[in-house]
């Protein structure tokens, strides 16, 4: 649901009125309260996003970077160029966070434009040919050679240090898949090598997850499996969703640490 | 069946009712925090360009240095009371 108000809420108006105060006294006091009226577009842009941070970065980080986009948007707004201060800061914070976890991600652009396009293509062709391509017939549709697509996929591997903890999402299903099993697609099911790979691979992943509190792998699950938001998680827990939160980062650096020792395991499985 | 991890979407979708509402509350909850005589104060490094979010009494002494993650929380937790 979003909100098509066509005239400013009072709240909307009300910050047009400090900001103004604020730009004519420069008085602090007033520009904290537009950043604590407007901190909560930090919250729910960063917690949304959970699911793609980097297993190595912190909540806080980003949440400080979407801060600091906040603040930087009350100082810099300029009516004169037609949004209002609400709209303004939301398009900054959101970007922002965005950046940040540009910056995080280890995978140049391009690999990720790639990844994109390819994603695209694959679900195209399943939608005609109702399989998934070969790795010959994905790497034709995207004007590659197979060893270039496959190249990529290792560039893009080697990014990702979430491979395995990252349960991702199907978007024509109602259900999720592991990471693991999508790698079927790239033709390596034949390999036995490949596969005895992937299977001891899922087997520690299981095992470091089998460990974790029963807590930690309920959220895990509400979160990658079900999809649910850390506030969908928090009501049905009954803990606040910075508390979900907290136990995430948590869990991820659990698993970080109890799989440390088959990173190479790990990225040879993609 | 799409992978999405990793795929940044550039385009911000439009500011949900959840948002909005807690932009709302934003009058109520700055009562609250005054009721207790506490200000959320965010101090920028002129150098830097670093903030640093404080938690002051009504005298402007600083009680605590918060963290960004803890700061949000105050602030949802006054929306909760």
């Amino acid at each position: 649901m979003t909100a098509t108000a066509a005239q400013p809420r009072p709240t909307a108006r009300q910050a047009e009125r400090l900001w103004r105060e604020y730009r004519e006294s420069g008085d602090v006091r007033v520009r904290n309260q537009l950043v604590t009226m407007y901190a909560p577009m930090v919250r729910y842009i960063v917690y949304k996003k959970v699911r793609e941070l980097p297993a190595r970065c912190e909540v806080e980080d980003f949440l400080s970077c979407g801060l600091e986009a906040l603040i930087a948007s009350v100082d810099r707004y300029d009516p004169a160029k037609g949004a209002t201060l609400e709209q303004y800061a939301w398009t900054r914070v959101n970007g922002a966070v965005l950046d940040e976890l540009r910056r995080q991600d280890w995978a140049p652009r391009s690999v990720r434009r790639f990844e994109r396009a390819a994603a695209g293509a694959g679900d195209r062709f399943q939608a005609v040919h109702g399989r998934r391509p070969t790795e010959a017939e994905l790497a034709e549709l995207l004007e590659v050679t197979p060893a270039q697509l496959r190249g990529k996929r290792q560039e893009l591997a080697a990014a990702d240090v979430t491979s395995l903890n990252a349960v991702v999402r199907s978007a024509d299903e109602q259900g999720s898949v592991e990471r693991l099993d999508t790698i079927a697609d790239t033709g390596d099911e034949h390999d036995p090598e490949h596969r005895v790979t992937v299977s001891e691979a899922k087997a520690r992943f299981r095992a470091a997850f089998d460990a974790l509190p029963e807590r930690d792998r309920e959220i895990a699950v509400l979160l990658y499996v079900h999809n649910l938001t850390l506030r969908e998680i928090g009501d049905r827990l009954g803990v606040t969703e910075s508390r979900v939160c907290q136990i995430h980062s948590q869990l991820k650096r659990r698993l970080k640490g109890e799989l440390a020792d088959d990173a190479e395991l790990l990225s040879a499985v993609g | 069946m799409t992978v999405r991890h990793g795929a940044f979407d550039d385009s911000p979708e439009a500011m949900p009712a959840e948002v909005t509402a807690a932009i709302d509350a934003a009058p109520a909850r700055d009562r609250r925090l005054a009721a207790l005589h506490r200000e959320l104060h965010v101090e920028t490094d002129a150098d830097s360009g670093r903030s640093a979010l404080q938690l002051r009494d009504a005298d402007g002494v600083v009680l605590r240095t918060l963290s960004a993650e803890e700061a949000l929380e105050l602030l949802a937790g006054l929306d909760r009371h």
